[in-house]
This record gives structure tokens, C-alpha cells and sequence, in this order.
């Protein structure tokens, strides 16, 4: 890069580069002191004041070269823990925190023993993670241990997955917020019964998180003083300066300038993490939100567009320090210690008119100078409004390996939301959510992701009777011996039977989910840029946002279960190439010692491939999977499904025997809709088209679709124009969502010997993107052998 | 709906239809291989095209070829005309030699210019003008071999000497139809037909066919010696090497003074 900006982006981000990933503990240690010292009152209050107590106290730093400022931690890149909802996952991983497989934390002795001296004690049985166990029902609890089904997840984190309210936060300011709701609770009175006490209560816990976060801003606008004092440096001490001016500022007040409103996001977007621990705060439409501002800066000569570009690659470096701390098995579903935060690019206006504006371009190039793994860049294409320019730049971004931005059909989205039940007058300023969910900026309160449907156990379920390949042990309902089934249609019941049961098992699991939310989950910080909170003086937690969206179901393994039913089609029932008994014998032994049998299997029909008889099979279960999600109501509506396995497909599989689809037992399933690898033969087209057969926009929680192209083969002007071509086709065949990992196998397995020539190789795990060396063996296997396509020029 | 249309059931050795290819004319292209071809060329790079019969490996693990009708063939095209919308694609017949089985590709090149299908053919013209001219009557673009123009060396490294090739070249460059673009291709094999002398007289050839939209330099290239392992068959030109950049930009020099060359 020959920009001057760059320089300190490149210094910022070898600084990224340089920390070692740690456990935080002090922020629990708040949050505990300030639960212990307002024992007895409601627990919204509660939460609020050990937020304040947190946001007031917690360590601050200003690193050299920043222009924007803050964090969640004592320093960059390290976990935090919410105690109020898992404080026992650390008190398991006491000793293996530090060097376990998937994303580990480093955790000093001196914070190990503040921790269980001071945090753990008042936290055993208490929080939601061990109320959870304590009501866990036996159907649920037999399934999730014969790892037919994940469902401990959202017990260990709590909300995100939503699109905070940015135009909210810009336009009144924390201060402003804090104003209505102390005019709302000054016009109640707490005579006229329990709801409005709840309602005051609820104003409370919003006044003081508000007094927390304003604190938090004037900590970092008193250190950048004391910092301008000490420095020899005029230019830092200028800059400082100018950093204290910005904080003593926002988010307390609405932002009068690009720079303002850009670190205004930053501190809300910290205080929202810190509250729950949680991924997905996502930052929406950034080039919506702030392009009056950067208009007026420029228009007006107050700053450069290099100013600008240098900011907003400031903003990215800061939203990549957040790290996810979660539990060993939940980071093994979705590893790369990955905050999915998302930054979306394009799409239209509320006039049907394209959006795209200078900041569309710029939020890209951010993500091409600092080539991290966060913010999740992404576009919404629409390709009736948007210009090809802005289509280039991003498949410009693609072919330079960033892995980013991923590319949503725009109308696919807009769909996605009218079936969530938002109406067109506002689902077109739908935002894409965590991995390649939907979601609505202020507005649209659900979790996305409450846990994984195993499509592969569905399959292992039907062909041994419910029983586990694993323990032996019933863990499933009986649907019948398979080798009793006399035509296909029965075999198409017991699979449906058994989808009833996992879907029931998940519905149920989602009921204590939303009761445990409701009681122990309140969100203020989040609650105060919701209008509709303010209104209705209900937290979001509580239903508080303008729309409610039933609990998202996450599903895993559709390869597996399309090629198993289309394999038992074809051997069995068609071709009569196999009896019922072989293959359930070939399956008990899995496959070994009968290799004809997996010959055959392998042979038969495989999604991936443009193939009608095996594709025909990808509408007809997963129509009857998601309208059998959908009867199931709650207080938020009726669910709703996803098919985002993050890297779920790995650990999920391990409990998994033999398939009808060829696949061996205990290897992974297959990733996101994708082919299983190797068998998509065809290249990327037919590969498309295949998976164009899903019903993608009744899956409103997204389908994430990974491809894997060599960098070789986008060269020259042809080869960014191919990219464009698979793009507009992709939206000219209904597919919701695509991304590219731009990595060649050499690289990827050079990676794997010396990990520390790759430090900042990036790539496509899944929904979002990692550090390669971060990732487990086993999910670097797995990314090596996807199928390459190798078609391209 | 069933369609109907003349030689919709012909039936052809298909070698393998391969989907989103960038290299056999414009956009994304879905090339239809033909089983069977009248030349050995020595530097084949696809040696299982060139028997008409179906044939396995050694191993028995790979099967090369298989029969199918022109509506067969249809069907598979068909299912990447979202991909030709976009890029400016469509179909590429090739081989093997096309013209080998002329009755099936001039029926499928003429069905997919009915249905509004871009179409292309990779050929080395070593049949008789009968059988070409209907099927460039309803292409959009011919890519045609033209690997010597020595006739006796023609003969030593491919099999046919090229006096029928010449003469069709020589037609087709002056065919009167408005959307059709014929280009050239040579494949650079070191030291067989790469000399300045071959060059110069391809180029005097070339230069006085006003049809000839362009010479395409190929830089020979070693992906099919795997299979020649896998067919059991011997790859006579085991030591030779890909021409490197310097030497195919020499090349390309002295055609173009007569004609536009790429490299």
C-alpha cells in the first residue's frame, strides 16, 4: 500500500497481531461485587448496577497509534466471562482454559485463584447455565449426550444476534436515551400495581446502565489527558488530545462529526459485549448510518477522504480485539474464537433506490487494508439497483484472499424478513446477523442460533431404530427396524418420524431457554437504543423490541441426509442393487469388510452435481423440516430455522455412525449446504445450481454457502469477471448467501507444519472467518479437503 | 414438455461434458467432448478422446465415455443457461474430433442455436468440407488446430498429412456468414513446429483469409501424460518441456507482422 494512512494501520495491526489471546476475570469480579452489594433487590437491577459497577472500574488502555479507542478486557484480545450466565464453565476448564484444543485462553494463576476465591463461590447453582442443568429434562438431556442434538450454547451466552440501534444511539445520544427514561419513570407512579412497577423498574435499570456507560467514556477522555501530559511527541499529544475531546463527547451526546459517531458505535458496541459475553452485536448498515456525517466532513473540508478511510480501518482493528470467550465444547462448534459481528455493504433505500454510496466502497477497502478476521464484511447485492462497480470492488476484495465480503442475494434477505413477519415498509433495511442470519437495525429481537439439529443423526436414528452407534442405548424414538421397510415410502416416514422427535426435543429445550432469558437475562444496555423498549417499558430480553421472531433452530448435515435418502432410493427401491438387510449389515460393521456395498454407496446420486433425482430431495425434506420448526409457537412467535454450521459439522459428526450416503462413521458431516467434499464433481456451477433446490428463504435464520477457489484462477480482468458471473448467477438462481475462501492447498498445508509462517493466514471456516493456524487439526483437515474447483481460468 | 427436432435421438460417444470452463470461447462455457478422433497427435494432451470405442484404465477404475442422445447432451446444457446469461457463454463441442460423429454435432449444434444457446466447436478440420459446412451455418465461433504447415511433418507427428485441413481453412476463411468468427490455434511444441520458418509461412497462409479473426498461440503443456499412464499407452515426448514466456512472445512476433496473434 503506498497510502500514508497505512502506515499506522499496519503498525496497529502488528500490534493485533502481537497479543497472546488471555482470560479477563476482573469484569466478573465487578459484576460479582455488585450483585453481592444489592442482594435482595429485583434482578434487573441487579444487572444494571454490576454493568455500571463493571463499566466505572474495569481496567482502560490506550495503545500508541490509536485514534479510536476502548475495550472489553484489561487488554486486547482477551475473554470475558459473564458469571450471571456460566460462571461453572471456567470453574470445568480451570486447568485446561489454557491450552485446550479449540480457541484457548491464557488464564494466569493469580486470576485463577481471584476467581475462585472471589467469583465462583456466589455464582454455583445460580446462574443460567446451572439452573439449566438443574431443569434439564431427561429427553432433552439423553439426546444432547448421544450428540444427536447441541443445545447447551445460548445457556453459556446470552444475547446478541441482533442489529443494536444505531440510528438510535446517533441521533439521541446515551445521554438523550437516559432523559426519556428518566421523563418516563418520573411519570409513573409504582400505586398503580405490579406492571408499572415493572415498568419503573425497568426505567431504573436503563438510567443506570446509562450512567455507566457515559462514565466508561469519561475514564478514556481523563487517560488520553493524562497520556497527552505525559508525551514528548506534539503530533500524539494532538492526537490525544483530540481523542479526549471525542470521548468526553460521545456516546453521551449525538456525534457532530464522522469521527464522533464512529467512536460513539465503538463504546456502545463495547458496553452491549461486555453485558453479555455474546457474539453477533452486529454493526449493520455502516454506510447508511454514517454517510451524513462523512458528507458533511467532507463537503465542509474538515477531513480527507484518506481521514476518513484511515478512521473507519481504525474502527475495523478495534471491533477484531473483541475475543469470544466460550466453553471448550461450544468454541469446538464454532472455533476461531470468531465474534461474528457483521458490517454490511450496499443493498437499497427506503425508496427502493440503490444505497450504495462512497462509505459502501470504503468499508471494503477497510477489510482489504487490514486483512483481519473481524469485522464480517459482507454486501448485500441487489442486482436491479446496485452497480457493477460496487460488485467488482467486492469480488476484487474477494480474489485478494480476504475471504471476505461474503455476498447475500439482497431480495433473498428481504424475503427472510417478510416471512419473520416484518412488513415490506421496513424489510428493506434488513441487515445480515452473525454468520448469514437476518435481522432488523433496533428493531427485531430473537436469538438466531439456539442449537444444532444433527440432519446426519436423523439419518443414523432410522437406520438402527433410535438406538445410539456410540453406547448402544435407546436415545431416539423407534421408528420401526429398517429391514422391515417394504417401499420407500415407509423408509420416508421414519425419517420424518424422526425429525418430529429432534424438532420436539429443540422446542422443548427452547421453552426453559425463553423462561431462563426472561427471568435472568435482562439487557438494558441494549434495551436503550430500542425504541419500542422506551415505549412499551419492557426490556428486550422481555419482548420489549418492536418485532419478536420466534428462537432460530441451526441445521447440520444436509448433504448427509439428502445423499443417504437418495442412496436408499436408488440402491434399494429403483436399481434394486442392495437389499435393506446388506446395507443395515454394511452399516452395523461400518463398512468395513464390505466394500462393495460402500462402492455402491458411493455411487449413488450425490447432491452437488446439478443431478434432479438427489436434488429433488433437498426441497422435499428440508420444506417438511421447516414447516415442522414452524408449528412450534412461543411468546416471540413461532420458531424459525438456519443452516449455519459455523464449523458445528466437525464435533457433531463424532456421534454419528455409518451413512447410506458412503460417509464413514464418527468423520464430520458436511459443511453448510454445500456438497459433501469430493463428491461435488460438476465445479462450482452445478454446484450452485444444487444447492439452488433448498428453500432458501423459508430458512429466515440464512443458509451459508462455502466455496473454495484457488487464487490462480481469477487472474486478470477475466478472472474478476468470472467472480462477478457466479455472483449475479447465484442471485439469478435464488441462492441466499455465498463466500469464497481464495487459498491454494499448498498454502494451507504449508500452514499446518509452520504455523508461525501463517500467523495472519485467513480463511472461510464456515459463517465467518479465522485465523487458520487458530483452528483445530481436525477443522484444518477438514478445510484442506474440500473439494477444490479447478475449473476456473 | 417433450421437444421435438430433427436427430433428437441420434445417438453419439460422449466423452464427458465438463461445466464452467473459461478456456473454449467467451464466458462461462459448458464443453461437450466428443469420443473418437483421425489424428495421434504426439502431444495429445486428452489421449482417452481418442478412440471412438469406450474404454476403461488398466485398473478398471475409470470408464471413458458413454452413449448418449443429442436430447441427452440438450438436457445437461440447458441446466448452465443462468451461467450463459450472465458471462456471454453457452456450449463448446469438442473432442476427441467433433467432426468425427458429423451427424450428432450438427444436430446439436443446430438444436442449441435454436434455443438461443451461444455455440462453439474446438476442431482440427480433418473431414470433408459436406460435413463442416452445415454446422458453421449455426456457429457463433470455430476454433481450428492448424499444427504444421509442412505437410510430410504434419504427417510424421499426427498421422494425416494437411492438405484437406489447408483447403477447409481456406473456405471457412472465406465463408460468407455475418456472426460467425473463425479462429486459429497453434499448439507451440518445441522444436516440431516453432521454427521461424514454420511461423513465417503460417503467417503469409493466414494473412490472405479475410475471415480469420485471430491466431492463438497454445505453449505445449504436460496434464495428460497422467493418463497415458492410466491408458497404458506410451507418451513418446517424455523430455519436452513447456516454452517459456520469453520464447512464445518470439513466436507471436513473427506471425503477427501478418496477422493479429495472442499469446
Amino acid at each position: 500500500m503506498s497510502e500514508e494512512y497505512m502506515n499506522r494501520i499496519n503498525a496497529l495491526r502488528d500490534k493485533y497481531l502481537s497479543h497472546r489471546v488471555e482470560m479477563d476475570i476482573l469484569d466478573s469480579y465487578y459484576v460479582t461485587e455488585a450483585f453481592k452489594a444489592t442482594e435482595g433487590q429485583p434482578w434487573q437491577i441487579q444487572k444494571a448496577t454490576a454493568m455500571k459497577n463493571v463499566y466505572e472500574k474495569k481496567p482502560i488502555y490506550i495503545q500508541d497509534h490509536e485514534l479510536l479507542v476502548g475495550g472489553v478486557a484489561f487488554k486486547p484480545r482477551a475473554g470475558i466471562l459473564n458469571p450471571d450466565s456460566a460462571c461453572s464453565v471456567i470453574e470445568k476448564e480451570l486447568d485446561t482454559i489454557s491450552t485446550r484444543k479449540y480457541d484457548p485462553f491464557y488464564l494466569s494463576e493469580e486470576n485463577k485463584k481471584l476467581f475462585m476465591d472471589k467469583v465462583a463461590p456466589y455464582w454455583r447453582g445460580k446462574c443460567v447455565l446451572d439452573r439449566w442443568d438443574a431443569m434439564m429434562p431427561d429427553d432433552v438431556r439423553t439426546m444432547r449426550d448421544g450428540g444427536m442434538l447441541y443445545v447447551d450454547k445460548k445457556f453459556v451466552r446470552g444475547y446478541g444476534e441482533n442489529t443494536p440501534g444505531w440510528r438510535t444511539l446517533l441521533k439521541k445520544g446515551i445521554g438523550g436515551i437516559k432523559k426519556e427514561a428518566e421523563q418516563k419513570l418520573a411519570s409513573l407512579d409504582d400505586a398503580d400495581g405490579e406492571d408499572v412497577l415493572k415498568k419503573m423498574t425497568f426505567y431504573k435499570s436503563l438510567i443506570i446502565t446509562a450512567e455507566g456507560i457515559i462514565a466508561l467514556a469519561n475514564r478514556h477522555a481523563d487517560l488520553a489527558e493524562k497520556l497527552a501530559k505525559e508525551t514528548a511527541n506534539e503530533t500524539r499529544k494532538a492526537e490525544l488530545l483530540k481523542i479526549a475531546e471525542v470521548n468526553r463527547r460521545v456516546p453521551e451526546n449525538p456525534p457532530r462529526n464522522y469521527y464522533e459517531a464512529l467512536q460513539s458505535m465503538l463504546t456502545y458496541e463495547f458496553c452491549l459485549f461486555m453485558e453479555q459475553n455474546a457474539s453477533s452485536y452486529n454493526l449493520g448498515r455502516m454506510d447508511q448510518y454514517l454517510i451524513e456525517y462523512y458528507n458533511k466532513d467532507i463537503e465542509e473540508g474538515r477531513m480527507t477522504k484518506e481521514q476518513a478511510q484511515e478512521l473507519l480501518d481504525c474502527f475495523w482493528i478495534k471491533i477484531a480485539e473483541m475475543g469470544l470467550f466460550q466453553d471448550g465444547e461450544s468454541a469446538a462448534f464454532s472455533a476461531g474464537y470468531n465474534m461474528t459481528v457483521q458490517v454490511t455493504a450496499g443493498g437499497i433505500d427506503k425508496d427502493s433506490r440503490d444505497a450504495v454510496n462512497d462509505l459502501s466502497y470504503m468499508t471494503i477497502q477497510a477489510t482489504m487494508d487490514t486483512a483481519l478476521k473481524e469485522p464480517n464484511m459482507t454486501v448485500r447485492y441487489n442486482m436491479a439497483k446496485n452497480p457493477d462497480s460496487f460488485l467488482r470492488k467486492a469480488a476484487e476484495c474477494i480474489r485478494m484472499g480476504r475471504t471476505m465480503p461474503a455476498v447475500y442475494h439482497d431480495d433473498a434477505g428481504i424475503k427472510m424478513l417478510l416471512n419473520k413477519g416484518v412488513p415490506l415498509s421496513q424489510a428493506w433495511d434488513w441487515t445480515p446477523c452473525g454468520c448469514v442470519e437476518t435481522n432488523l437495525e433496533g428493531r427485531l429481537k430473537s436469538y438466531t442460533d439456539i442449537g444444532e439439529i444433527s440432519m446426519g443423526g436423523v439419518i443414523d436414528m432410522v437406520m438402527n431404530n433410535g438406538r445410539s452407534r456410540k453406547t448402544g442405548k435407546q436415545i431416539s424414538i423407534q421408528t420401526g427396524d429398517p429391514k422391515t421397510f417394504k417401499t420407500f415410502d415407509e423408509f420416508v416416514t421414519a425419517v420424518k418420524k424422526q425429525i418430529d422427535y429432534f424438532v420436539h426435543t429443540m422446542a422443548t429445550m427452547n421453552s426453559y431457554l425463553d423462561y431462563l432469558s426472561e427471568e435472568y437475562r435482562p439487557v438494558a444496555a441494549l434495551s436503550l437504543t430500542y425504541p419500542n423498549c422506551m415505549v412499551t417499558g419492557k426490556d428486550y430480553a422481555n419482548g420489549g423490541a418492536t418485532f419478536n421472531v420466534g428462537n432460530g433452530i441451526n441445521i447440520i448435515g444436509q448433504a448427509d441426509i439428502i445423499n443417504s435418502v437418495a442412496a436408499v432410493k436408488s440402491l434399494i427401491f429403483d436399481e434394486k442393487k442392495l437389499t435393506m438387510e446388506e446395507l443395515c449389515e454394511a452399516l452395523d460393521h461400518d463398512f468395513k469388510g464390505y466394500d462393495e456395498v460402500h462402492d455402491l454407496c458411493m455411487s449413488a446420486p450425490k447432491y452437488g452435481n446439478d443431478d434432479p433425482y438427489v436434488d429433488k430431495f433437498a426441497s422435499k425434506i428440508y420444506t417438511y423440516l421447516v414447516d415442522q420448526i414452524e408449528a412450534y409457537d412461543s411468546p416471540f412467535g413461532h420458531l424459525t430455522a438456519g443452516m449455519l454450521p459455523v464449523s458445528g459439522n466437525v464435533p457433531i459428526g463424532k456421534s454419528v455412525g455409518a451413512l447410506p450416503s458412503g460417509r464413514e462413521a464418527w468423520l464430520p458431516l458436511a459443511d453448510g449446504i454445500g456438497a459433501t467434499g469430493g463428491t461435488d464433481v460438476k465445479g462450482a456451477t452445478a454446484l450452485l445450481k444444487s444447492v439452488s433446490n433448498l428453500p432458501h428463504s423459508r430458512f429466515t435464520q440464512g443458509t451459508q454457502m462455502n466455496l473454495k477457489l484457488d487464487p490462480k484462477m481469477l487472474e486478470g480482468d477475466k478472472g474478476l469477471n468470472n467472480m462477478m458471473v457466479m455472483l449475479k448467477t447465484q442471485c439469478t438462481l435464488g441462492v441466499y448467501h455465498t463466500q469464497y475462501n481464495i487459498v491454494n492447498r499448498a498454502i494451507l498445508e504449508d500452514a499446518q507444519v509452520h504455523p508461525k509462517d501463517h500467523r495472519d493466514l485467513l480463511v472461510r471456516v464456515a459463517g465467518y472467518t479465522a485465523f487458520f493456524v487458530e483452528l483445530g487439526k481436525d477443522i484444518q483437515d477438514d478445510i484442506i479437503q474440500r473439494t477444490e474447483i479447478d475449473q476456473f481460468g | 414438455m417433450r421437444q421435438e427436432y430433427e436427430g433428437r435421438d441420434l445417438t453419439g460417444t460422449v466423452l464427458r461434458i465438463e461445466k464452467s470452463s473459461i478456456y473454449d470461447g467467451d464466458g462461462l462455457r459448458t464443453v461437450v467432448f466428443m469420443k473418437g478422433c483421425p489424428l495421434r497427435c504426439k502431444w495429445c494432451s486428452t489421449p482417452e478422446g481418442m478412440n471412438e470405442k469406450i474404454e476403461t484404465t488398466k485398473d478398471g477404475k475409470i470408464t471413458y465415455g458413454s452413449i448418449m442422445t443429442v436430447e441427452e447432451v440438450m438436457e445437461e446444457v440447458r441446466k448452465d443457461i443462468p451461467f450463459y446469461f450472465h458471462s456471454g457463454g453457452g456450449m463448446t463441442v469438442s473432442g476427441g474430433e467433433m467432426l468425427f460423429q458429423p451427424e450428432f454435432v450438427t444436430a446439436l449444434v443446430k438444436e442449441a442455436c435454436k434455443e438461443g444457446i451461444n455455440t462453439a466447436v474446438e476442431t482440427s478440420f480433418y473431414s470433408s468440407w459436406r460435413r463442416i459446412e452445415p454446422i458453421l451455418s449455426c456457429l457463433n465461433t470455430a476454433f481450428v488446430d492448424l499444427k504444421l504447415m509442412d505437410s510430410s511433418k504434419h504427417r510424421e507427428f499426427t498421422g494425416v498429412r494437411n492438405e484437406i485441413i489447408l483447403n477447409n481453412i481456406k473456405k471457412a476463411g472465406n465463408i460468407d456468414l455475418p456472426n460467425f468468427k473463425l479462429i486459429i490455434r497453434r499448439p507451440l511444441i518445441p522444436g516440431v513446429n516453432d521454427s521461424e520458418e514454420e511461423l513465417e509461412s503460417l503467417g503469409q497462409f493466414l494473412e490472405k483469409l479475410p475471415r480469420v479473426h485471430h491466431l492463438q498461440l497454445l505453449p505445449y503443456h504436460r496434464y495428460g501424460t497422467d493418463t497415458y499412464r492410466k491408458l497404458g499407452i506410451d507418451y513418446e515426448l517424455k523430455d519436452m518441456q513447456t516454452p517459456s514466456d520469453q520464447h512464445m512472445e518470439w513466436c507471436r512476433s513473427i506471425t503477427n507482422k501478418y496477422i493479429k496473434t495472442i499469446v
